[in-house]
């Protein structure tokens, strides 16, 4: 007889996949918006062309959520209150003790700033022309709200893991934090790559400086987080040990700690170990996001691995 | 507190004859199953497999079984060697709890879980979209996603009989009164009669899951012999509770079930401060770039 029966939700490819597009696409309005805060005006053509990037990106989540859910007609339940659930008040649908909640209103809500930066953004390469809207685009206010929305939609699925009764996921206070890091990595990749693509020299010193903070940052995050579960009563390191064993493996250690962070650890540092050749930077960022990718990916298995095991 | 309606399930008098759980397939009108080897992995998964532990056919609640009978055989005081002396047979009668602080009802993102005017928690299954959060969240394992409907099932107390006054069909059913039906102050009394009653006979292992009688015990046979035990309360009590002859992990059930809302605001905390922290890297980092190009461009002044 087990000690303990828990059920897992079985969550699949299409909402790893819905999840990791909204992290690249929120990190990369994160990006944009350091950009236009911190760069100077070299550094501009650089946002402008990131600004393309969140709002298609967010146009294809929800179609991943719907290819899970099954139906379309049930997604905006999530949103709207349909009429049979009586027992709460209001059109709208918001449980504040729901991180689901908070994420879906926090993607929605998102894609609104994603969509002026796109507007922005076209306005910027001349193909359509909203000089109106640059008031707005370009207002510190409205920047600093995106940006927060741009946070939660970064870290709600992370909170999400961490608010439920599942072994590795609910072990640790840490989900929330690993997911923001893999976002804004995920951002900064981006970035370089479209700055190193545009060869914006200026932009892409900054970045790589930024990338390899960054890569810093989530490398102590992982290792608290992995100093959490040892420390844990209930075996979960050993749970997590077996679980990396099985499929997760070769995600974990070669996708997130050896793409997503050595490499811009060792890379992108101010005296690297490894030397990045001119014009290859964009290669740098590329194998940052195949690693963040893997990196979900690992969060996310770890706890099916944790219930067969 | 009086219109609150439960059960009280006394693990004592079980005898496994799975009444209970014909009753609640039968009244919910679901499917019987057909049980299928081992080897076919398909019907593991999806619990239709023989699951070769004693008499359990269905291995677990599911979204087709809303109850399900534990056998838990025990013989000898350590079942790795051959002494069998102190053999033991418990059983028990499995189903959703009707938590009085319910993990899967404080995620749904849908208000498609709500708690009905008897304090029992239903499923509006025209709300559920089937995102399976409530799974994930559910401390006891009880809430299951229905492959068939795309939405989640469990034990509803019966919302259909209890709406015309009558009781849960398992309870109906049970031919030893092992599972009662009844408002939750007069099945906590009633529950704490009988493990006094019980104590009194010698049988000093019962005690309550579910809520704090004040009861305390020490298991009398099994591997866990000499142990002491009391009175568990779990997520703000639970309307559905047992009483039960060994600790609750022989059972299948967490010793210290939480609501998953536990971890939200320290988990949103951390993030938010890891959030500053790349934050303020990210600027550091466009900061020095600008610094590196100030000091190169001074160097080339005044050279």
């Amino acid at each position: 007889m087990p000690d303990t029966y828990l059920l897992h939700p079985g969550w699949e490819w299409p909402i790893t996949i819905a999840l990791t597009i909204a992290g690249v696409a929120s990190g990369a309005y994160a990006a944009m918006g350091l950009i236009h805060f911190a760069g100077d005006k070299r550094d501009q053509a650089v946002a402008h062309r990131l600004a393309f990037i969140p709002l298609p990106l967010m146009l294809v989540v929800p179609l991943l959520l719907i290819i899970d859910l099954g139906q379309p007609g049930r997604f905006p339940n999530l949103l709207i209150r349909n009429p049979a659930a009586a027992e709460r008040d209001g059109f709208l649908m918001f449980n504040a003790n729901s991180p689901m909640n908070w994420g879906s209103w926090a993607m929605v809500l998102f894609g609104v700033f994603a969509a002026v930066a796109f507007a922005d953004a076209l306005h910027h390469s001349g193909r359509l022309h909203f000089s109106w809207l640059e008031p707005v685009s370009h207002n510190v206010v409205v920047l600093v709200i995106g940006e927060l929305f741009a946070l939660v939609v970064s870290g709600y699925s992370g909170v999400l893991l961490n608010v439920t009764n599942q072994g590795v996921w609910s072990d640790t206070w840490l989900m929330g934090a690993l997911f923001i890091c893999i976002s804004e990595l995920s951002g900064f990749a981006l970035a370089l790559i479209v700055s190193d693509r545009m060869s914006a020299t200026h932009t892409s010193t900054a970045l790589r400086t930024a990338l390899f903070y960054a890569a810093g940052v989530s490398t102590v995050i992982l290792v608290l987080f992995l100093a959490d579960l040892a420390t844990q009563q209930d075996g979960s390191l050993g749970a997590l040990v077996a679980s990396l064993h099985q499929f997760v493996a070769p995600a974990f250690w070669i996708g997130a700690v050896g793409l997503g962070l050595l490499v811009p650890l060792l890379a992108l540092s101010p005296r690297p170990i490894v030397r990045v050749p001119n014009g290859s930077l964009a290669l740098i960022g590329v194998l940052v996001l195949v690693g963040m990718l893997a990196f979900r990916y690992a969060m996310f298995f770890s706890a099916i691995s944790f219930v067969q095991s | 507190m009086s219109d609150l309606r439960g059960m009280f399930v006394d693990t004592s008098i079980c005898t496994g004859c799975k009444a209970c759980q014909v009753a609640c397939k039968q009244w919910n009108e679901m499917a019987p199953g057909v049980p299928l080897p081992m080897e076919d992995e398909a019907a593991v998964r999806e619990h239709r497999a023989f699951t070769g532990n004693s008499y359990d056919n269905t291995g677990h609640l599911s979204a087709t079984n809303w109850r399900h009978v534990k056998f838990i055989e025990q013989i000898g005081p350590d079942q790795t060697t051959a002494d069998r002396s102190d053999p033991r047979w418990l059983m028990m009668s499995d189903s959703c709890k009707h938590c009085v602080q319910a993990g899967c009802l404080e995620v749904c993102p849908t208000g498609a879980l709500y708690r009905t005017q008897f304090g029992s928690v239903d499923i509006h299954q025209d709300v559920c979209i089937g995102c399976r959060y409530c799974v994930g969240a559910c401390p006891f394992g009880v809430i299951a996603f229905n492959q068939r409907t795309g939405r989640v099932n469990k034990c509803i107390l019966c919302q259909d009989r209890l709406e015309v006054g009558m009781g849960t069909a398992c309870a109906k059913a049970c031919p030893t009164s092992s599972l009662t039906f009844g408002t939750v102050s007069d099945l906590q009394a009633m529950a704490n009669d009988r493990v006094k009653a019980l104590h009194a006979r010698g049988q000093t292992d019962a005690y309550i899951y579910g809520w704090d009688l004040g009861n305390t015990g020490t298991i009398t046979a099994g591997p866990n012999k000499g142990s002491a035990v009391k009175d568990v309360e779990v997520v703000g009590g639970l309307n559905v509770f047992y009483l039960l002859l060994d600790k609750p992990e022989v059972y299948g059930l967490p010793a210290h079930a939480a609501l998953p809302q536990r971890n939200f605001v320290p988990s949103a905390g951390v993030a938010l401060i890891t959030a500053a922290v790349l934050g303020v890297t990210g600027l550091a980092a466009f900061r020095r770039n600008r610094m590196d190009e100030n000091a190169a461009a001074t160097v080339e002044g005044g050279a």
